[in-house]
């Protein structure tokens, strides 16, 4: 609020307004979302501006009723079980290649890496067939396993770029010294400049989760029946399904919960998050 | 090096080691990038169905291309991307570059205020999609209570269920999704002009029109060739909110080229197909990257 503040009072109050303004227009849709998601269904189906913007009567019950709802815990679980998993391997795949990438130069090193990066251009939907084809072939139809190792994939080139400028500001005498005492290159990747990266592993780790947490199209595919369906499937073929107001505001608490942990998220990096993501950590 | 007699074999051990460290990586990018995408290429020239996966794939040349191109349908859907793409970038960078150029000077700011700009970008598609449609409802959604108290309309709006509103409504939804990260690679490239280049132009006399066609814009040329490339691929190729937003309806109205590649293969079952769209619009996206590039790197020749 201070922050908000300094803005309005220095010397360029029409813009600062003009940039308040704006984004106010990005929050309010979230806002609306959330306010939604806590106020009486008639607050909303009265269309009351002043009132949505300004709600006077809280309730808790939409939320309790999806959060309760053992169908609504169910996708929770899988998107958590995917998302976390994903993030493990891609950083376990992301860091092996970066530091390869960072210290241990061999001819066509740089090209792997640059092409690797090329992969965030190649349209979902062009690899969906095969991708599907393959699936079935290794009996992982209708199983997160196959949602892991396809979210990995696509999380790993990004991670591998992130994990490798990080690796790179760190001085090479560490390792040396290290290597000098004895132990292998391995042994400094992991006992030197692993608990050394941890934070920039963490926010790494985090893209890895956000793009796995988000994704819809390969779920839509891959995942048939509800006990594996992950949270944009899930919620979008049952709790927001219906276009119809009764169950309006139990809707607006299913998507208010999914996003949750990427509120956490953004709140935790906030800096490293924007940076992150100016550097096209995650895709549109 | 440190280690003598052993440098060299040592070296060579490290360049072992490093493409081992490598191929986890590009055993995944192989497998789940690279061959699906050879794949399609490939299936583009067969007829296969994918109810019946066991049944050999008839090699049938050209066929889906040409089918495709008479079909009157496939051309609408191509504008229909085309429109959707152009929109949503031109309303992105455009708007973007005004909240930048607003805020530059002002807005150091790295508190809760751009943090929380970041949201439309990060939260995940389908939440975006439903409260949209909340937000767009013909009965009891706040964007008709809002036009109707400003009587810019008298009744309200079923934006969703009219072609043109439906499209409207879609590039107002891109837009709003794709702004922030616009934004914050635009703010990112003007926070890297020197002041005193306006300075000095201040000094001689420039206006800020000028100022902005003859400083900020050749300054952040690479920037904005890099925005415009990433965010039209990106848009060319979404899926999720075209899908959950419209389905690509009504009749058609909205439907895109990614829409299409799903629709032939998972809901008529059409490998050839939709194999065959997915490769016309992995040209497309390419020939318009292309062209991006080439103008601007064009324009670069020119200025030296």
């Amino acid at each position: 609020m201070r922050r908000v503040a300094k803005v309005l009072t220095a010397n360029h109050r029409p813009r600062a307004l003009l940039g308040l303004f704006l984004s106010f227009l990005a929050v309010f849709p979230i806002y609306f979302m959330v306010v939604g998601s806590i106020s009486p269904v008639e607050t909303f189906l009265r269309r009351d501006l002043g009132e949505i913007l300004l709600p006077r009567a809280f309730v808790g019950d939409h939320m309790a009723v999806v959060a309760l709802d053992p169908v609504f815990l169910r996708f929770a679980l899988n998107s958590l079980i995917v998302a976390t998993a994903t993030t493990f391997v891609s950083i376990a795949v992301a860091t092996l290649g970066a530091y390869s990438l960072a210290r241990l130069r061999f001819p066509g090193g740089e090209a792997i890496g640059r092409f690797a990066l090329l992969t965030y251009t190649v349209p979902s939907v062009l690899l969906l067939i095969p991708l599907f084809k393959i699936v079935v072939t290794f009996n992982l139809a209708n199983n997160l396993i196959a949602l892991v190792i396809t979210y990995t994939t696509f999380s790993v080139p990004f991670c591998l770029w992130l994990l490798r400028s990080y690796f790179q500001s760190l001085p090479r005498d560490l390792e040396e010294a290290a290597m000098v005492d004895g132990a292998s290159r391995l042994g400094a990747l992991f006992r030197v400049i692993l608990p050394l990266s941890v934070p920039g592993i963490v926010a790494t780790a985090l893209f890895a989760f956000i793009l796995a947490w988000n994704e819809f199209l390969f779920a839509l595919v891959f995942t048939t029946t509800s006990d594996v369906k992950t949270l944009p499937i899930g919620v979008s073929t049952t709790f927001t399904a219906e276009q119809t107001a009764t169950d309006w505001a139990v809707a607006m608490s299913a998507s208010t919960l999914s996003a949750v942990p990427i509120f956490i998220i953004v709140l935790v990096l906030q800096r490293g998050l924007v940076r992150g993501i100016t550097a096209g950590a995650v895709k549109g | 090096m440190r280690w003598g007699i052993r440098g060299l074999s040592l070296r060579n051990s490290e360049r072992l080691l490093g493409i081992g460290l490598l191929l986890p990586t590009v055993a995944l990018i192989a497998a789940v990038v690279l061959y699906p995408m050879i794949s399609t290429m490939w299936l583009a020239f067969f007829k296969e169905s994918l109810l019946r996966p066991n049944d050999p794939a008839e090699f049938v040349g050209l066929d889906n291309f040409v089918r495709l191109v008479s079909d009157g349908g496939f051309w609408k859907v191509v504008i229909n991307s085309v429109v959707l793409t152009a929109g949503a970038v031109a309303g992105e960078v455009i708007i973007g570059m005004i909240i930048a150029l607003a805020v530059n000077a002002s807005y150091r700011g790295r508190g809760l205020f751009r943090t929380l700009n970041i949201l439309p970008w990060v939260i995940p598609s389908f939440v975006t999609a439903f409260v949209w449609v909340w937000l767009l409802h013909p009965q009891f959604g706040p964007i008709n209570a809002f036009l109707q108290l400003l009587h810019i309309i008298d009744e309200p709006i079923a934006w969703l269920s009219e072609g043109v509103t439906a499209m409207i409504s879609l590039i107002a939804v891109f837009t709003w999704k794709g702004l922030p990260w616009t934004f914050l690679v635009l703010l990112a490239g003007l926070q890297t002009i020197p002041e005193d280049w306006y300075e000095a132009a201040k000094v001689d006399g420039a206006s800020a029109w000028q100022m902005f066609w003859h400083i900020t814009v050749p300054a952040l040329r690479y920037v904005l060739v890099i925005v415009l490339v990433l965010r039209t691929i990106w848009t060319f190729n979404s899926f999720d909110m075209v899908y959950l937003l419209t389905g690509g309806g009504p009749a058609r109205a909205t439907l895109t080229l990614p829409m299409q590649v799903f629709n032939a293969g998972f809901r008529e079952y059409n490998v050839g197909m939709s194999s065959a769209i997915a490769a016309v619009m992995v040209v497309l996206v390419v020939l318009l990257s292309l062209i991006m590039l080439r103008v601007g790197w064009v324009e670069d020749e020119g200025q030296r």
